[in-house]
């Protein structure tokens, strides 16, 4: 595929990992913000990757302009979907608090598609852009749910979540968005719906979750980048 | 052994024209046995006939895999503690059941991070959540391509370590310290504490004390897995066994070459209980689902 990327506020782990799956996996990074000047040619996906200072008029411009020239935008990483690292720990302060004028580039763009982790893994991008290539609906269905705006979400239900097995937008809505993906600082559902797997601690780029039986999660270190919630085998199915 | 496998592998898995389990009921499997360690040391500190921990053993020292990641037992009496073991030692410490929640995939990052090959031993939603891992890799990395044998325990529910504890304490009047040994078999939960003296409740009294979550779980047999193994449906001191992969496939037939394991027909057991635990735990989540049938979540 001919994929373009446009580095906003982010340490650039991201876009390195997307390079790296571009070289292996054949995909053609025909343009990035990191190196090219310009406009965005035409692509077949436009990746995002980090967080908008809102008072950045530059930076929105620019982001606007790209995303107006392309077909398929996808927020890659968290910084980018949900603000992740850029909005809560900016200046290595600690995560408890958060930048407010820092918000997820998908604040300010409509998105398509969203790869959450921080950053995410060389196979989820991987994965993800197979499945976009295939045109696989079901596949991309997730990615898609995910990227949504959260930010104005009505947190009334249409109907209330009778298990763990809800659709995967069922779920998103059972959560405060705009702090993180998860349900505020709870993964999913502790007493209810979590199994004690321990996936979520796993997947933590923070070290931020602490697992005995259920997951204790440290607000002080937590940047609700929504991986552990994205990993619950219990927040959607795989 | 070898051409017993070879027997009962190459005959089809059919009675009546039927599978001898029902797919339905316990996931699709390309086989169906009996299984037990050869060896000695595998029986005893395994909970049934030890077949989980001798074929992890078997996969480690043919290079199969470097590491297992299995649950051990914690500083508190039966408390358990995932950990990643690379020796068979190691193994045989981590063998046998404990009756409480143990996030064995906390310990999967480490594993993978460190090994290039890996087997996971879990419960049937740990089975579920590796194979979630493996195709939505948003923060745990190689996980598809390091796991190299995953196998999943039957489950009809697990405890918190504090329901263990006041189950211990209401229904069978002991102390956690002083248990030897527990096992859910014919629809007992038994304890044998170190006076010798065995004591029991029905499983229908677990319910209070187990993770409300399990309420929801509709898999018995660990339907993701490579290979599952339980109890239900065998004989004391022997496995059922579910083959359901190709690669699940390669290491069994190994470890029954190599005399590790030996397997009769999954008809000489009980195949009959076993399709009916499955089927009561699917109709059990579907009443949980009912119970808890509320508005979620409440408006902040
Ligand atoms: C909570 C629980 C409930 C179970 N319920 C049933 C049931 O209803 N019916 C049935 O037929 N079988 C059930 N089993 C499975 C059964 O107890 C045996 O584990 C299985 O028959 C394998 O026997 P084995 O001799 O091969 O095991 P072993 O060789 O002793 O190997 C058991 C393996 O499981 C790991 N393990 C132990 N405890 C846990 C835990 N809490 N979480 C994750 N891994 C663990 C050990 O580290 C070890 O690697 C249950 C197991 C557990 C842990
Ligand atoms: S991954 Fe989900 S189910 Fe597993 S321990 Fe974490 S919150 Fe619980």
């Amino acid at each position: 595929m001919r994929v373009a990327l446009l580095s906003l506020m982010s340490c650039g782990s991201c876009a390195e990992n997307l390079e790296i799956v571009c070289q292996s996996e054949g995909h053609e990074l025909v343009w990035s913000s990191l190196r090219d000047d310009g406009e965005v040619p035409d692509v077949d996906v436009l990746f995002v990757d980090g967080a908008v200072d809102f008072a950045d008029a530059d930076a929105r411009e620019r982001l606007e302009r790209a995303v107006s020239s392309a077909d398929v935008v996808v927020s890659l990483g968290s910084c980018a979907a949900t603000g992740g690292f850029e909005r809560h720990a900016i200046g290595m302060r600690e995560p408890a608090r958060y930048h407010f004028t820092v918000f997820p580039a998908a604040k300010f763009a409509d998105t398509d598609y969203a790869i959450i982790g921080c950053p995410p893994t060389e196979d989820a991008i991987a994965s993800f852009l197979e499945a976009l290539e295939e045109g696989d609906d079901d596949r991309l269905e997730p990615y898609r749910v995910l990227s949504g705006d959260f930010h104005g979400l009505d947190p009334n239900l249409p109907s209330p979540v009778r298990g763990p097995e809800a659709t995967v937008e069922d779920v998103l809505l059972t959560s405060n968005k705009d702090l993180c993906l998860g349900c505020d600082l709870d993964v999913v559902e502790r007493e209810l719906f979590c199994t004690g797997c321990g996936a979520c601690a796993a997947s933590c780029p923070a070290w931020a979750i602490e697992i005995d039986e259920k997951p204790e999660i440290r607000e002080d270190r937590c940047i609700r980048c929504g991986t552990c919630f994205a990993t619950c085998p219990r927040s959607f199915r795989a | 052994m070898r051409g017993l496998l070879r027997k009962i592998l190459g005959k089809k898995d059919r009675r009546d024209g039927k599978m001898k389990l029902d797919p339905e009921l316990v996931g699709e499997y390309r086989g169906a046995y009996l299984a037990r360690a050869t060896e000695e040391r595998f029986r005893e500190a395994g909970q049934d006939g030890g077949t989980v921990t001798a074929l992890l053993a078997h996969a480690l020292e043919e290079g199969y895999i470097e590491a297992a990641v299995v649950s051990t037992t914690g500083s508190d009496p039966w408390r358990p503690r995932p950990t990643v073991a690379t020796s068979v030692e190691e193994l045989l410490e981590a063998a046998g059941s404990k009756y409480s929640i143990s996030p064995n995939l906390s310990a999967l990052e480490t594993a993978v991070g460190s090994h290039d090959s890996v087997a996971v031993v879990g419960t049937p939603c740990q089975v579920s959540a590796v194979r979630k891992l493996e195709s939505h890799a948003y923060g745990v990395a190689d996980v598809a391509e390091r796991v190299k044998l995953l196998i999943g325990l039957f489950c009809s529910e697990n405890l918190t370590y504090k329901g263990l504890t006041e189950l211990l304490e209401k229904e069978i009047e002991a102390d956690l310290s002083s248990v030897e040994r527990m096992d859910i078999t014919a629809g007992k939960f038994t304890v044998v504490t170190s006076d010798g003296e065995e004591r029991s409740v029905s499983v229908s009294e677990l319910r209070r004390y187990a993770n409300e979550a399990c309420g929801f779980c509709t898999d018995l047999t660990a339907e993701d897995a490579d290979v599952s193994v339980g109890s239900t449906g065998a004989p004391d001191g022997w496995n059922v066994v579910l083959v359901r992969t190709g690669r699940g496939e390669r290491i069994l037939q190994s470890a029954v070459d190599a005399e590790v394991l030996e397997v009769r027909d999954v008809d000489e057991g009980d195949p009959a209980t076993l399709e009916r635990l499955a089927s009561d735990k699917r109709e059990r989540a579907e009443s949980a689902r009912c119970a808890v049938w509320r508005p979620y979540p409440t408006s902040p």
